[in-house]
């Protein structure tokens, strides 16, 4: 097979563009809604009304409708019918501007993830920025918390111990098992470690390396006699003073005083002490030196560089905050990170990149989480120049001016409290919605032990976080906003007028079909539901709606976060999964869309027997089979067979198969084959439509009233780029 | 006693440390060594006792924190809490990326690998005893393991003392991770920047280390169905690595690959490596049998999916359809083949609910992608191929 293969989404491939910002998908959308007019408007009220209690007479009569019209299905009669009147009022038409302007992604959530990413959300290289301030400060405090560290040649006296024994007769517990300790090499996936024979070159280097360090050792343990005994040359203690002189901070000294062991060792192996010129020995350099030098000419890599050792001032100043901030959740940083990035974007020099970078990051923007983390991460090694350079004139910049250490701390730490509180509000991703769940124990015990300063403040934290507020507001309706700080009680409303709301818009969206409307305010009750931590039948309800709602109108973001939350809504709530079939064969197809074998892979080895018997589980891997293995005849009839709101979901990908198979019947078929059997094939519902398809491509006509497709003239088709 | 231990320990770790000696450093900081079963007295200490226990003998050096990470880490572990025992190693790895940074060599790179191992292994472990955890420890961890590839790779050195050799280790690591996560697309960056580094880097990297990595991106190219690329990593991979156990691995990913190219596997080489569950799959594609095929994919469902492969293998159908298509044409010895013809053998081989708008599709699927060389006839309802050659090897397509 090439690697360009069949089953590879030619779209994605050739342009290089996530599938769902094509803008075929919007485009040609609402191509089709005479063809699910027929059956789907109504299987929606069956839905909704079924969830409002109402399912009574009314899901009967739906049954029958549903039967009666969808059996013969996709066949003429429906085609024949005039539009259903649900469709007339609005659905595909109306909403097709707000699709293209996409006012439903809300661009709150995009902003957030738009701007670059500087690196400082990275759990050990977090507060990168205040490396100049901090560093001049720390001679002060330092003191007072840390004295050891920083005398490094000189031992230091320690402080008086504590009683280092426990009490003598204390009984001895019973050893525990053996197999605690060590984590017992747990059922990776085991690489093949190549035994060690092969690894000869590696072990000659390594012999390579240990051999000059043990005779280091020696040499060491004698110098530093020699040293006390004050029998080193005088150039040379001259040399060792020059070099401490440099010395600014204690990093600076550590470095020093392991340089020169470094050198005096060397020259004591080579018995150079005595010989060596030590007035014109080059001086190491040192750390401060290094990073006032920096800054300017070099770009990228070293920023990491500096990044890092920025890190370990911070973390020899307040080890255990920040370290236990880097215990918790990707998420939080990740947002803290936005957030930051978002402010800065106000100062005026800048708003041209971020708005640049943001318009070319919209493409990642609509992508799943997983694309996001790939930006993420790419962005994190920096292995463009571009994004490190901006970043660094900002260090600069924000060294002198506005943001001094303290601001971006408290800054920091404001912004980190208030993600934490509204965690998974409206956050896309699994990982924030994980974070939401995480249990408060999870945090506690990721704490290090020893000496936390600051543990007040943060325990305090972790109540705030599990203290959800109960809500006063009684409005129906409320807009979506993103939070900023500690919601009121009055702004946010309890479960019993959420209900109501909920009721409200399924209404208004099955009179209105107002998807705007609608996602705002499934959005606001989603947020309101989380902040008061309500995660029960009516939260699965809520999502559900959502999800469904975001389906139909092709809104990718929103419904992967409802279907992400929605899987582990229903693992954690056993009672409410009456819909997780559903939901469960909705998301196979949505990784059929975004091409994810492997997520495939995992979903199907978690499937159980009863849920391979299920009628939407097994359509929809069925469908995948077909899509996987090349029988798209047998997929295109799928699609027409579709259970509830499945082919809502191959919609999103149905456009890239159609030219997948059409490239394939062009290939393959002489001379010419006619259109009506394209229109069958590919499962359009009109010959209108077919053409509407077909004239985005060079596709010549042939036969008496051109209603044959030359296929050998047509071959440009199958060009890559098309 | 203890306190004794403590100590001797605290200033075996200094000494090395002093001594540059990385590797001994690591084997004293490693939760696998052999220090770590005597050490269940470290249950009785509170963990300030343990912190002062060892400043006392080492004071606050960077070294410090190492030694209590690792200390706390252990009574973490012999006391069971995986997720204290974790972020205790959380510590250690920032202690070794702090040491790390204090030299301009990279001789504590072992002890970075080490620490970074057990991380990931502790993050395992973890996950393993928290109920609905969903992976956020994972998750964590191949962010710390991320941090510290950056900082390796952004090491501006590249001779022998370049702490970028650290960078395939730490790869390793996050692969492992990240197919734990079902996040492989992560590796793309890594290996990008992995490839950067040039020949001259790639060539000091160790040779297991070298074939582990290629282990990995060669099962990413399956997973990506780019069967060429995967073919020729996995079988360097194949003949690079020994045991049998490695071997059984490798081929596991490598068969249905080498089958997707066309090349069958040989009886020997399944009944050596115990590797049946392809014997049978081999025969039915061979056979065309479609029927078959769906048996053996059923028997041995349970195998495909834990290796992960199921639907990799599944793709194999194609080629049992081609097969099968091809004894038809060898039958009627003629290039003309109607597509009813067809359809009779499709249904003779157990298909009996396939019709004929399938074969078609099929077929069309087949030339497309040059499987078979020929062309449809809309019209005459028949499938011509090619005089030369219409079954061209899977190889040279």
């Amino acid at each position: 097979m090439t690697e360009n293969s069949s089953k590879e989404p030619p779209i994605q491939t050739l342009s290089g563009m996530p599938p769902n910002t094509n803008p075929w998908m919007y485009g040609v959308y609402h191509q089709y809604n005479g063809y699910h007019g027929g059956m789907f408007p109504q299987f929606y009220n069956q839905q909704y009304f079924n969830q409002m209690g109402n399912n009574g007479a009314y899901q009967n009569d739906n049954q029958q409708y549903q039967n009666k019209d969808a059996k013969p299905g996709f066949g003429h009669p429906q085609f024949s019918k005039p539009p259903p009147p649900l469709l007339g009022m609005s659905p595909f038409d109306a909403s097709r501007p707000f699709n293209n302007q996409s006012p439903i992604r809300f661009n709150l959530a995009g902003n957030r993830k738009s701007a670059p990413l500087p690196p400082n959300e990275n759990p050990l290289l977090a507060n990168n920025n205040n490396n100049n301030g901090k560093k001049k400060r720390k001679k002060g405090n330092q003191a007072t918390n840390e004295a050891g560290t920083v005398l490094m040649p000189p031992l230091p006296d320690h402080p008086p111990p504590l009683p280092p024994c426990p009490p003598p007769d204390l009984p001895k517990p019973p050893p525990p098992p053996l197999d605690v300790p060590l984590p017992p090499p747990i059922a990776t996936e085991d690489i093949p470690e190549p035994p060690e024979e092969p690894k000869c070159e590696n072990n000659e280097k390594e012999l390579e390396n240990v051999v000059p360090n043990d005779n280091s050792s020696n040499f060491f343990n004698s110098s530093s006699m020699q040293n006390s005994a004050g029998t080193w040359p005088d150039s040379l203690e001259r040399y060792i003073k020059r070099c401490y002189e440099k010395c600014r901070t204690h990093i600076d000294r550590d470095q020093i005083d392991i340089c020169l062991k470094g050198r005096i060792t060397a020259a004591a192996n080579k018995d150079e002490i005595w010989t060596r010129n030590w007035d014109d020995e080059p001086i190491p350099s040192v750390h401060s030196e290094r990073n006032n030098l920096s800054v300017k000419p070099v770009r990228g890599t070293l920023s990491l560089y500096q990044k890092c050792e920025a890190v370990e001032l911070n973390k020899n100043k307040s080890l255990s905050s920040r370290n236990f901030n880097t215990h918790k959740s990707s998420p939080q940083r990740r947002r803290k990170a936005h957030s930051r990035s978002r402010s800065k974007s106000k100062s005026p020099p800048r708003k041209r990149h971020s708005t640049s970078s943001a318009s070319s990051d919209e493409i990642e923007e609509k992508k799943s989480f997983k694309n996001k983390g790939r930006q993420k991460v790419k962005d994190r090694l920096s292995l463009d120049q571009k994004k490190p350079e901006k970043y660094q004139k900002n260090i600069k910049k924000k060294a002198f001016n506005q943001f001094n250490v303290e601001d971006l701390q408290g800054n920091a730490e404001k912004l980190q409290k208030r993600a934490q509180r509204f965690g998974n509000a409206n956050v896309p991703t699994i990982a924030s919605s994980l974070q939401a769940n995480r249990p408060s124990e999870v945090y506690k015990r990721l704490e290090p032990c020893p000496k936390r300063p600051i543990i007040q403040t943060t325990e305090g934290d972790y109540e705030l976080n599990n203290m959800h507020i109960v809500g006063t507001c009684t409005d129906i309706e409320k807009s979506f906003l993103r939070l900023t700080k500690a919601p009121e009680a009055c702004e946010v409303r309890p479960v019993t007028v959420l209900r109501n709301s909920l009721r409200n818009v399924k209404e208004r969206w099955i009179n209105r079909q107002d998807y705007r409307y609608a996602c705002d305010q499934l959005k606001s009750i989603r947020q309101d539901l989380t902040v008061q931590g309500i995660r029960d039948n009516f939260t699965v309800e809520v999502y559900e709606t959502h999800a469904r709602i975001a389906l139909e109108k092709g809104d990718h973001e929103e419904f992967n976060q409802c279907q992400t939350q929605l899987k582990m809504l229903y693992s954690e709530l056993p009672d409410c999964r009456a819909n997780e079939a559903e939901f469960k064969a909705y998301r196979i197809l949505y990784y059929i869309f975004t091409n994810n074998t492997l997520d495939l892979t995992t979903i199907f080895q978690f499937l159980s027997k009863e849920d391979r018997e299920n009628e939407c589980i097994k359509h929809a891997l069925n469908t995948r089979c077909a899509w996987a293995t090349g029988n798209l005849h047998k997929f295109f009839t799928l699609y027409k067979t579709a259970p509830m709101m499945a082919s809502y979901l191959i919609d999103w990908f149905v456009d890239r198969e159609r030219k997948n198979y059409l490239k394939f019947i062009i290939k393959s078929y002489r001379p010419s084959v006619p259109v009506d059997f394209i229109v069958r094939e590919l499962a359009f519902e009109s010959t209108s439509k077919c053409f509407e398809f077909l004239n985005q491509f060079p596709v010549s006509y042939t036969g008496s009233d051109q209603n044959h497709i030359d296929c050998k003239a047509s071959l440009s088709v199958c060009q890559n780029n098309i | 006693m203890t306190t004794f231990t403590i100590k001797t320990y605290t200033e075996n770790v200094e000494r090395m440390y002093k001594l540059f000696d990385g590797e001994k450093l690591s084997q004293l900081v490693s939760l696998r060594d052999a220090h770590v079963p005597d050490w269940s007295y470290l249950s009785d200490y509170s963990p300030p006792d343990i912190a002062d226990v060892v400043q006392d003998s080492c004071g606050k050096k960077p070294i410090y924190k190492l030694i209590v990470g690792h200390l706390l880490c252990v009574k973490a572990l012999y006391d069971k809490e995986y997720l204290e025992a974790y972020g205790q190693q959380n510590q250690c790895i920032k202690a070794t990326l702090m040491l790390l940074n204090l030299t301009e060599q990279n001789w504590c790179l072992p002890l970075l690998h080490t620490v970074c191992l057990e991380l990931r292994l502790l993050a395992e472990k973890t996950e393993a005893s928290l109920k609905q955890s969903h992976g956020y420890v994972l998750e964590m961890c191949s962010e710390v393991i991320l941090s510290c590839f950056k900082i390796c790779a952004a090491d501006p050195k590249s001779d022998e003392q370049t702490k970028k050799l650290a960078m395939l280790y730490l790869a390793i690591q996050l692969f492992k991770v990240y197919f734990r996560l079902n996040k492989i697309h992560l590796h793309e960056p890594l290996a990008k920047a992995i490839h950067d580094t040039g020949y001259e880097l790639w060539e000091k990297f160790p040779l297991k280390q070298k074939i582990t990595y290629k282990y990995f991106l060669g099962r990413i190219a399956m997973f990506s169905l780019k069967n060429r690329l995967a073919d020729e990593l996995l079988s360097y991979v194949f003949d690079a690595c020994h045991g049998k156990t490695q071997k059984k691995l490798v081929l596991t990913y490598l068969i249905p690959v080498k089958m997707m190219l066309g090349y069958m596997p040989n009886v020997h080489l399944l009944e050596k490596y115990d590797l049946l569950q392809y014997l049978g799959l081999m025969v039915v594609i061979k056979d065309g049998d479609l029927k078959g095929f769906n048996e053996v994919m059923e028997e041995h469902e349970s195998f495909f999916i834990s290796a992960g492969i199921y639907f990799i293998v599944e793709q194999l159908k194609v080629i049992a359809f081609r097969n099968l298509f091809r004894k038809v044409y060898l039958a009627r010895n003629d290039s003309e083949i109607a597509f009813i013809d067809l359809l009779a053998a499709l249904r003779m081989k157990g298909h009996d609910y396939v019709n004929s708008d399938e074969v078609i599709s099929i077929l069309a699927n087949l030339i497309s992608e040059r499987k078979l060389r020929g062309w449809m006839s809309y019209k005459l309802k028949k499938l011509f191929v090619c005089e030369l050659d219409p079954f061209p090897q899977l190889i040279t397509i």
